[in-house]
């Protein structure tokens, strides 16, 4: 567990302590947003153990691009257009070669003292559910997506910071939506039908 | 979605989970060190990031070029009416003619007009002080000032009419203003002299480097000194005078290497343990080694490469310096 100060960090959509027209350089950024490029990063399918690597290179091509200068993109969405980028890149990498990476599944579920069991494997289990399901949009959707649904970013903004149309964005974002529905319904009826036939052979063992 | 009661339980289930979950197994503070340590060393940017960083810069130079374009575009017209007008002789014109005399005048006094007139425009400041001290060269300066004694007395108890002259000498002024504040090129340092003694088409016929020693054996090298001494201060910062004098001697390498040497020479004496200083020496050494002076390169290659020993300039010196004693 990190003992960064979690006063000092501002999460997505609580960058209100941000004073008007302030420049941001890369280690002011990585001070503030790197929980939330991290966990960015995590939902844009970045595995785990590459996260420290990719996340570095998001604020190094930040430092690069002269940090943060206050305009429409907020620092948020600033960032997430690097990482979206990194993160492609990384993924599209991946698929090229083959890495031996530790079972997710498992090593969210090790034991942790500070959380409850139960409570972090449900957690758990959602949030691959919630992978599964955002891997059913493209990249340009899911960035939008992860942006405003689970940021809170406004699409101006996330328009801003990606660089595309406002209109580009509301219709991503709708055409996301849409998609994302269908895929976690169809996970949901998987997962009962899992559950049962689970709860079926438990019950036909006993 | 997360708050909209018709969405489906399982969504907004999921989309809490997202919004709930931190990377709480990463040490932010490491990770923010470990940040500073790769800009400290100078980490090169991955492949993909290029087109993040040039797409943002191409944009801004582009929006750049086009501020640029606007505005330089207005001053440059009036500075080529304002040169024309001069040229021609006719500057007694009176001072409240109406806008469509003037053009009138204007396309008229063009047509007469020799192309190679229209120079001055093109003068780079060191050159237009150059010319203010030569006799022939300043005739046109005071007809510019009656020009502007003329448009800056208006008649008295009339209202100040409209004056397109005046108004062209203001905008040749801030021109000229501009000019003062531009830099000279690369290629002043490559002939060894300002471009203002020939018009630009003659010069690129004639092969440089020839002509560059031929004029310096002329009354030249002085008039550069002074050239170079009055323009320091007013044109160019010594940070682009050196990029500038290092950029020429690289370029000259190959095609007239004394010259090159003699920047490079020059560079050292001005510049000693600048940031170019491996570049330049290493342009030193090469154009020692072009001049067939391989010994002389070889005693200042030992240090050199001593001194920077993975640096990339090194390599090309070993390369040639092994080449050269091949040839020997």
């Amino acid at each position: 567990m990190t003992d960064f100060p979690r006063d000092a960090l501002i999460t997505a959509g609580a960058d209100s302590t941000l004073s008007e027209g302030e420049h941001l350089d890369s280690a002011e950024l990585f001070r503030r947003f790197a929980p939330f490029v991290a966990s960015f990063l995590l939902r844009m399918g970045v595995e785990r153990a590459d996260l420290e690597d990719v996340l570095q290179e998001v604020f190094l091509v930040a430092h690069r691009n002269g940090g943060y200068s206050p305009g429409p993109a907020k620092p948020t969405t600033y960032l997430a257009n690097i990482a979206f980028r990194a993160a492609t890149t990384h993924r599209r990498k991946n698929q090229t070669r083959s890495f031996v990476y530790p079972n997710q599944e498992i090593v969210a579920n090790a034991p942790d003292v500070l959380q409850n069991p139960e409570n972090k494997t449900e957690h758990a289990q959602r949030l691959r559910l919630l992978q599964k399901a955002l891997d059913a949009l493209d990249d340009d959707k899911r960035t939008v997506f992860i942006l405003a649904e689970l940021y809170g970013e406004t699409v101006v903004s996330i328009a801003a910071g990606l660089g595309i149309q406002v209109d580009t964005a509301y219709s991503r974002l709708r055409a996301a939506r849409r998609l994302f529905r269908a895929a976690a319904r169809e996970l949901y009826e998987e997962e009962k039908k899992n559950s049962f036939l689970a709860d079926y052979n438990g019950v036909k063992r006993d | 979605m997360l708050e909209d009661p018709s969405e489906p339980a399982f969504v907004r289930e999921l989309l809490q989970a997202g919004v709930d979950d931190e990377v709480s197994d990463y040490d932010y503070r490491v990770g923010l060190a470990k940040h500073v340590a790769i800009i400290a060393a100078g980490t090169m940017l991955p492949l993909w990031a290029k087109s993040v960083i040039s797409a943002s810069s191409a944009s801004s130079g582009v929006s750049a070029k086009v501020i640029a374009f606007v505005i330089g575009l207005p001053v440059a017209t009036a500075a080529v009416v304002a040169s024309l007008l001069i040229s021609t002789g006719n500057t007694e014109g009176p001072p409240s003619q109406s806008p469509k005399a003037v053009t009138e005048h204007v396309s008229k006094s063009s047509s007469l007009a020799e192309p190679k007139k229209v120079k001055p425009i093109t003068i780079a400041p060191a050159v237009s002080h150059a010319k203010a001290e030569r006799p022939g060269a300043v005739a046109q300066q005071p007809e510019t000032r009656a020009l502007r004694g003329a448009n800056q007395k208006p008649r008295e108890g009339q209202p100040a009419p409209f004056s397109p002259l005046k108004a062209i000498s203001e905008a040749k002024a801030s021109a000229s203003e501009e000019l003062l504040s531009s830099e000279p090129e690369e290629s002043e340092f490559i002939s060894g002299r300002t471009s203002s003694r020939q018009p630009r088409g003659e010069r690129s016929t004639l092969n440089q480097p020839v002509l560059s020693r031929v004029l310096e054996k002329r009354d030249f090298p002085q008039q550069r000194k002074t050239v170079q001494q009055e323009s320091k201060p007013v044109t160019i910062s010594a940070f682009q005078r050196e990029t500038r004098m290092l950029a020429a001697a690289n370029r000259l390498l190959e095609s007239d290497p004394e010259r090159a040497l003699e920047l490079a020479e020059k560079g050292e004496r001005e510049f000693p343990n600048s940031m170019f200083t491996e570049e330049r020496r290493h342009v030193l050494i090469l154009a020692l080694i072009n001049l067939s002076r391989v010994d002389e390169a070889k005693q200042l290659a030992g240090p050199y490469l001593l001194d920077y020993p993975q640096s990339p300039f090194a390599q090309r010196v070993r390369h040639a310096l092994a080449k050269a004693q091949r040839e020997k």
